[in-house]
């Protein structure tokens, strides 16, 4: 009964949002800016640049909102809105996907508050990566894609997918060894 | 998927960061002002208005507006003067028949033009003809007689013509300046619009109080009675 009540909310929601609702477009975005962030941030290594991401992300939900078919979740359908367009802002960034062999790894200091230790160590792991193989290892290893679907996405080839999440999870494994000793 | 795969997966999948208000602004600022509500009522109105000038089209193309009115008139004259036989149920009934025939304006016969100048039915009809307006019907016109037909009953009938349309405010009575043939139809509509816009809208609310329209052309309607007298 609740799950049923929820869907009807969000329905309701999304309705108002079509009719250019003020307080509902602001209620859906209090209800999942947090969590977009969250994905952006993954891609983009800068918060700064992550809020951009996301802004934009919201503008195209809002103005595709007509387009949603309530077939998947609805969150499902924001967050792939939310990937799309940070593979857009890192395709504006170049230096992208080229079989870099030797990629210097930055290092970002990291900028967010120390809320839960691991998690942001996890993330600076993988703002370390550079960007291709970072990319690849988010939309495999967290979103769930297929080789297939990332290359597609991507403009690469299935090889370059494959080749560049491995290189990703060799480069993680030592640098989280290497914390972990660091830690003892 | 590996062990690093799963142990990022389950720590960032759900990973979240509180956005910066600048972000929420940058999103209104691209957003379409907040005016949907008082666009659609002003859609809705647009479009009430436009449904009441398809209407009016739509009777000014059957020539119904002025002759319904004008036989009913010329009906209640008879009955009340007591020079008809027939009653008003009977006028009307005959009325819907002609309605029904009179649709298309046929061109007269030679026949019938030879008549003009000696019947009234043919007075009217060539008068109908040249001004592809129906002033009243001929068939109610050759109902009275003859003798009936005279400056007094003229002018009775002229009289009853304005007080129809100085007295509903409709669009119906508004009909009675479509007689411009050459009139596109959006000059007219532009026309009739304009009217209605000066209209009080609280003397619309009231139909059957006394109403002043704006002026209203009744000059070829003056023409054609005019024409008649020469003719007769």
């Amino acid at each position: 009964m609740r799950l049923i009540k929820l869907g009807n909310s969000e329905t309701q929601l999304i309705k108002k949002c079509l009719k250019g609702d003020r307080k509902s477009q602001r209620a859906l975005y209090d209800q999942f800016s947090s969590k977009m962030l969250g994905v952006c941030r993954r891609y983009v290594r800068s918060q700064y640049d992550a809020e951009e991401v996301l802004s934009n992300g919201f503008i195209k939900v809002f103005n595709n909102l007509s387009y949603y078919r309530s077939e998947g979740s609805f969150e499902g359908w924001i967050r792939k809105i939310m990937v799309r367009e940070a593979l857009n802002f890192l395709r504006s960034e170049k230096a992208f996907f080229e079989e870099t062999e030797d990629s210097s790894l930055e290092f970002m200091a990291p900028v967010e508050e120390q809320r839960d230790l691991e998690v942001q160590d996890l993330l600076q792991l993988i703002d370390e990566l550079p960007t291709g193989y970072r990319t690849v290892f988010n939309l495999f290893a967290i979103e769930g894609y297929s080789h297939q679907e990332i290359a597609q996405e991507l403009a690469i080839s299935e090889g370059t997918s494959k080749s560049q999440l491995n290189k990703a999870r060799k480069m993680l494994q030592v640098r989280m060894n290497e914390l972990e000793y660091e830690q003892i | 998927m590996n062990a690093t795969d799963k142990k990022y997966r389950e720590q960032l999948e759900h990973f979240e960061m509180k956005p910066s208000d600048r972000v929420w602004e940058q999103i209104e600022e691209a957003l379409p002002e907040e005016r949907e509500e008082r666009k659609v009522i002003w859609i809705y109105w647009a479009a009430a208005a436009s449904i009441v000038l398809m209407f009016s089209l739509g009777w000014m193309s059957r020539d119904l507006a002025i002759e319904g009115q004008i036989e009913e008139q010329v009906a209640q004259t008879k009955t009340t003067d007591s020079e008809a036989s027939d009653s008003d149920d009977d006028a009307s009934d005959e009325e819907k028949e002609h309605s029904t025939t009179s649709e298309e304006d046929e061109p007269l016969t030679t026949d019938e033009q030879e008549k003009i100048g000696e019947s009234p039915k043919a007075l009217f009809a060539s008068a109908r003809n040249e001004k592809g307006v129906i002033l009243g019907s001929p068939r109610s016109v050759a109902q009275l007689n003859t003798t009936e037909i005279n400056q007094e009953v003229i002018d009775k009938r002229k009289k009853i013509k304005i007080d129809i349309e100085f007295k509903q405010p409709n669009s119906k009575t508004l009909m009675a300046n479509a007689d411009e043939p050459k009139m596109s139809v959006g000059d007219y509509a532009q026309k009739q619009w304009a009217a209605l816009n000066t209209l009080n809208v609280k003397k619309l609310e009231n139909p059957k109080g006394k109403v002043e329209l704006p002026k209203i052309d009744t000059e070829p309607i003056k023409n054609l009675f005019n024409k008649r007298n020469a003719l007769n």
